[in-house]
């Protein structure tokens, strides 16, 4: 009984004893967020010109895809009559990185828009000249390759020795384009220069200057094919020289051509006077 | 023994005990009364996010206290953990800055919070120059918040 007793009296005590609850503090918690980008592998440069072309890889269009942060190579050509005003990328002139007709651009990184204006080429003087020459590929003669000349537009074909001939060509700005397949494989921008004799230099800007002899009938070009850089580069000039024999059309030395024109009516009148009167003996 | 042991039990108990103060009249006296709340908060933390190609400032989301139930004397801590680059998913070696920054501009490591409401508002930056300079390809980095519970 004092069992149950003393049992009951500390069950008592025990219901009635207070308790301190201790709140338990959060712990840190940690949670990830991912944060991803996707950077294009091509990047597309879209062309906006009046009278000119551009090409990259040799060929021309309105649009180009190039790879990312790659280099590209344009080749910016005013149409006949034109000559190259300005070269605006993104909004930014890059004229003055023209180097013989081509563009090199830096890097690519992000879509691009070209834009070329052009204005008329200045009135060509009446004299022409003939330009002739040899194309070559690594020492080579370049056969078959189409050429384009400009501002007038001429074309011919390069034969088996790789030779060609332009005719009635007028000094002054001009540009010459091979072409295989109709896609283009070589450039060249030259002023054509009326001098004292047949020469050729490479300027800054990656043009040349073809001095013509003024007293003779053309210039010999030897231009040498660089296929990777996509250039023609005149490395020789030689005047052609006038021909000896008269050609239709020639009007120089005419007093030399009236006498001996007076010299044959004189003998023809002095051998029908002579044979008349050998008739009448 | 077995008494002693009830006796002893028993003082025990009683020295134990908290003993309810009654008081003896109504001008006088007081009545301590103890309670713990567990503190309870809730904190909303940025979702992934896509970076789109070229943008040079991102809104990443935004941290905030929704609700609210803490110590006067805590604070609820987060804390931002990033390498600060994101890392092509091919070439390791190929990554692309960025910073995490706060609404005045500021690089965001960590903030503390006190009411329901609080907030800080983060956005990710990439340089223009680190943009050009990319190389193609997936990229993508993970960041973590560590939300802690913390003397003020």
């Amino acid at each position: 009984m004092k069992k149950i007793a003393a049992l009951l009296l500390c069950f008592l005590l025990l219901c009635t004893s207070g308790v301190t609850a201790f709140a338990a503090e959060p712990e840190a918690e940690e949670t990830n967020t991912v944060i991803s980008v996707t950077v294009p592998d091509s990047h597309k440069i879209t062309v906006s010109a009046e009278n000119a072309k551009v090409f990259y890889e040799g060929v021309s269009g309105e649009e180009f895809t190039v790879e990312r942060l790659s280099t590209p190579r344009l080749l910016i050509r005013a149409e006949s009559g034109k000559a190259i005003k300005s070269v605006t990328l993104g909004g930014v002139d890059v004229t003055a990185l023209l180097h013989g007709g081509y563009l090199d651009l830096a890097p690519v990184y992000e879509d691009k828009v070209i834009t070329i204006t052009t204005e008329d080429e200045p009135v060509a003087p009446k004299d022409t000249y003939t330009v002739k020459g040899k194309v070559t590929l690594n020492g080579q003669p370049l056969a078959e390759a189409q050429l384009e000349l400009r501002s007038t537009l001429k074309t011919t074909k390069t034969d088996k020795e790789g030779n060609f001939v332009f005719t009635d060509v007028e000094p002054g700005e001009h540009s010459l384009t091979a072409l295989k397949d109709s896609k283009v494989i070589g450039y060249l921008s030259f002023e054509l220069k009326k001098d004292n004799k047949a020469d050729v230099a490479l300027l800054e800007d990656g043009t040349y200057t073809v001095s013509i002899d003024q007293n003779g009938a053309g210039v010999e070009l030897h231009l040498v094919l660089n296929e990777e850089a996509g250039t023609l580069a005149p490395t020789k000039a030689v005047t052609v020289q006038k021909p000896s024999t008269p050609q239709t059309g020639d009007n120089t030395n005419l007093s030399w051509w009236w006498l001996l024109a007076v010299l044959s009516a004189t003998c023809i009148v002095v051998l029908e006077t002579y044979r008349r009167k050998k008739k009448v003996k | 023994m077995k008494k002693l042991f009830a006796i002893v039990l028993t003082f025990a108990l009683l020295a134990s005990l908290s003993v309810t103060a009654f008081a003896a009249n109504t001008t006088g006296g007081y009545a301590d009364i103890t309670t713990s709340i567990a503190p309870t908060y809730t904190v909303t933390i940025p979702a992934d996010v896509n970076v789109a190609f070229n943008a040079t400032e991102t809104a990443f989301g935004t941290i905030e206290v929704t609700a609210s139930q803490i110590h006067p004397d805590k604070c609820i801590k987060v804390e931002v953990t990033s390498d600060g680059k994101l890392e092509n998913s091919i070439d390791a070696t190929k990554v692309i800055p960025y910073a995490i920054k706060d609404s005045q501009g500021a690089a965001f490591t960590s903030a503390t919070y006190l009411t329901e409401g609080d907030k800080t508002e983060l956005s990710i930056h990439i340089t223009a120059n680190d943009w050009n300079a990319a190389y193609a390809g997936d990229y993508s980095d993970t960041v973590t918040f560590t939300v802690s519970y913390e003397n003020k």
